[in-house]
């Protein structure tokens, strides 16, 4: 009998995992997941900064806008909630029956790793131009209303 | 005749303990001893696991997902595996205060080497220099030892750095990648030679055939949760082995905290208190210290404390600094990935130095069922792009960790800051870099570099992890065998010159550390020191 845990919780999941593995999120995934995210080491040390708080509106549209935030959060908020949640779930996942081989090797010759690689790193970088043009200013916005404080963007974004 | 009481079940004490026992003494080993946690699914791979277990989450990262690694955590790269956590779960009413040292204890049976990766690699003649004995002396304890827990391993170009004893059986079946760098070792062998750089085999207490009861590596991939086929020795069994002898009591759930003295500084009693913080006391004849460096100086600071009213500073404590390497071998892209195989390091490398006692030792090991989320977050990517690549160089990634020889200084110090109200002391550790290691360090880290880029594999330097000091587990150098006497020394023969009945059987006793793993000539010096009681 999976626990309960809210609506919210297991559409975001579904959409992570969608998002970092491609397969539809099993009920063992989400029951993991939201436990994790009750966890005391999750909470330990986690913050608010402006990024998460405009992270957050990008990556509960799913799809592209949690791509983009994906890519964003790496350099802008590199410790902050989305990171820590979806390393969360990328620990999770590893470690589950029906998704721990998306991080194994696939097989294939040399060619096609290298290919993969350098089509991987493309798209990344394609992606990170089109993350600061979209999230950057929306970023820049929310700091500026802020009062531009210093948030500790790097621990806690 | 008396027992011997010897306090502590690590590498130290089951070896002194085993070695009296031999002799025909009796022997009561106190100890606060956590015990490992059954073994589940034994013959199960790592993937097994994942496959077979209800809740593997819960296996590997614990139940409340301790084992994760969160973006911007302090400290190491990767936290103690859940199913490890007991080695160094705190007993309650130890308390340590330390500057430039982060210390770690462990309340295990069999001590902090339940949690070692195995490497064995006895000190050399150079290395031995500033011991009381030469290589000569030890060399039958090393054998013992051998004999005792079974080595694999290879007498190759590491050998010049490894004298050779016997007992080795033969070494583990190398996984893909390890037997590329190998390969390519071969090729580039005397260009790296003659840059003093040397790659071998590494010596474990890994076993490839049945011995002792103990059954050989299967292969499983789950090293770093526990050898689930104990092929990996700890001194958890040589306890049990122990514990055949009649003569033999094992006194666990006790935090020892002194020994008091009569008038003639002879210890009487050994005093100190139950987990459920109930008094404990025994009578002793003989003491024998092998709690580890840092704890056997607790008590016998205490204790110096409780006799003289003298808060005594005890010099000399070394630790190896531990430098992470990690790597990527290009040679390994898009070649298979081997879960199932051993996970700690197969391969060592020798950098020569100078003064040959401070040789340079990198264990190498080639990551295979490390967990991936801490890596993928230190990537340069979004998640998603993370996991792509990571799955597509997973098989080539390796880390160096490289170990570097630490001498006893002035600064270096431990002591205890006594509770006025009668409680415990807390244990105060003091440590300061010496000023020359960063620069020699730098360069033995760049010669890695260099190394591994003969090896076709590429070390990003903003990967590199200076570990903190204490990280190694190294600890010794506090109350040093000496023959030329002065307070706070043994005797080579590890007896205390502070109290008549004491022996120091642990590394606090090593007046030097080299590169290399300590637990085998701990183990061998506590064979020596006992054969001489």
């Amino acid at each position: 009998m999976p626990e309960p845990h809210s609506r919210d919780v297991e559409r975001e999941c579904r959409a992570l995992v969608k998002h970092l593995v491609g397969v539809d999120a099993s009920d063992y995934v989400i029951v993991r997941y939201a436990r994790g995210l009750d966890s005391a080491t999750f909470h330990e040390g986690l913050g608010q900064g402006t990024a998460d708080r405009v992270l957050r509106r990008a990556w509960r549209m799913g799809g592209l806008g949690l791509s983009l935030a994906d890519t964003y959060a790496r350099f802008f908020a590199p410790a902050g909630e989305f990171r820590r949640r979806a390393v969360l779930l990328g620990a999770i996942l590893e470690s589950s029956p029906d998704t721990f081989t998306a991080f194994e090797p696939p097989p294939a010759g040399r060619l096609r790793a290298w290919s993969a690689l350098v089509g991987a790193g493309l798209l990344f970088a394609l992606r990170l131009g089109v993350a600061i043009v979209v999230i950057g200013p929306l970023h820049l916005g929310a700091r500026l209303m802020n009062g531009g404080t210093a948030t500790a963007e790097g621990r806690s974004g | 005749m008396k027992p011997v009481v010897v306090v502590g079940s690590g590498p130290s004490g089951v070896h002194f303990a085993l070695t009296v026992l031999e002799k025909g003494r009796r022997v009561t080993l106190v100890d606060v001893g956590h015990a490992r946690p059954s073994v589940i699914r034994q013959h199960d791979t790592f993937d097994g696991l994942k496959r077979n277990l209800d809740d593997p989450v819960e296996y590997l990262l614990g139940n409340d997902l301790e084992g994760i690694t969160y973006p911007g955590a302090a400290g190491e790269y990767y936290g103690v595996p859940p199913g490890k956590a007991y080695i160094f779960r705190d007993p309650g009413g130890f308390t340590v205060r330390s500057q430039g040292f982060e210390p770690l204890f462990s309340w295990a049976a069999g001590g902090l080497a339940e949690a070692w990766t195995g490497g064995v690699y006895p000190f050399n003649e150079a290395e031995l220099a500033d011991f009381p004995f030469g290589w000569s002396d030890i060399e039958p304890s090393y054998a013992e030892v051998a004999r005792r827990i079974g080595i694999s391993g290879e007498i190759d170009d590491l050998g010049r750095f490894m004298p050779a004893h016997d007992g080795i059986m033969p070494p583990l079946e190398l996984d893909l990648h390890s037997r590329k760098l190998i390969d390519r070792y071969t090729a580039a062998r005397a260009g790296l030679n003659d840059a003093g750089c040397w790659l071998g085999r590494s010596r474990l207490a890994t076993i490839t055939r049945p011995h002792a009861g103990r059954g050989a590596c299967e292969y499983l991939g789950r090293c770093l949760w526990g050898c689930p086929v104990d092929a990996l020795y700890t001194p958890s069994k040589t306890l049990a082995e122990c514990m055949a002898f009649d003569r033999f009591e094992y006194v666990p759930g006790v935090v020892v905290t002194h020994f008091t003295v009569d008038s003639s500084r002879r210890i009487r009693k050994l005093r100190g208190h139950a987990l459920d913080g109930s008094p404990f006391e025994q009578d002793v004849d003989t003491l024998v210290l092998a709690a580890g460096a840092l704890s056997s100086a607790r008590i016998f600071l205490e204790s110096v404390h409780r006799a003289t009213g003298e808060a005594a500073r005890l010099t000399g404590l070394m630790d190896n600094l531990q430098i992470l390497v990690p790597f990527l071998n290009f040679d390994m892209i898009g070649l298979p990935y081997q879960p199932s195989s051993y996970q700690y390091h197969m391969l060592g490398l020798g950098l020569e130095t100078d003064r040959p006692e401070e040789y340079v030792h990198g264990q190498i090991t080639t990551l295979k069922t490390t967990m991936a989320h801490p890596i993928l977050n230190n990537l340069p990517f979004d998640l998603r792009t993370a996991r792509q690549v990571f799955r597509r160089i997973r098989s080539g990634l390796g880390l160096v960790n490289v170990n570097f020889h630490d001498r006893r200084r002035d600064d270096c110090a431990v002591s205890i800051d006594p509770d006025p109200a009668g409680g415990d002391a807390t244990l105060v550790i003091e440590y300061r870099d010496d000023p020359g290691e960063e620069a020699s360090a730098r360069a033995a880290v760049a010669r890695v570099r260099k190394a591994l880029r003969s090896l076709r594999c590429f070390a990003p330097s903003p990967m590199i992890h200076v570990r903190p000091r204490g990280a190694s587990v190294h600890y010794a150098g506090v109350l040093p065998m000496t023959d030329r006497g002065g307070d706070f020394t043994t005797t080579p023969e590890c007896r205390s010159r502070d109290f008549e009945n004491l022996v120091m059987a642990d590394g606090a006793t090593f007046p030097f550390l080299p590169a290399k793993n300590i637990t085998f000539t701990l183990m061998a010096n506590a064979v020596r020191a006992a054969s001489a009681l």
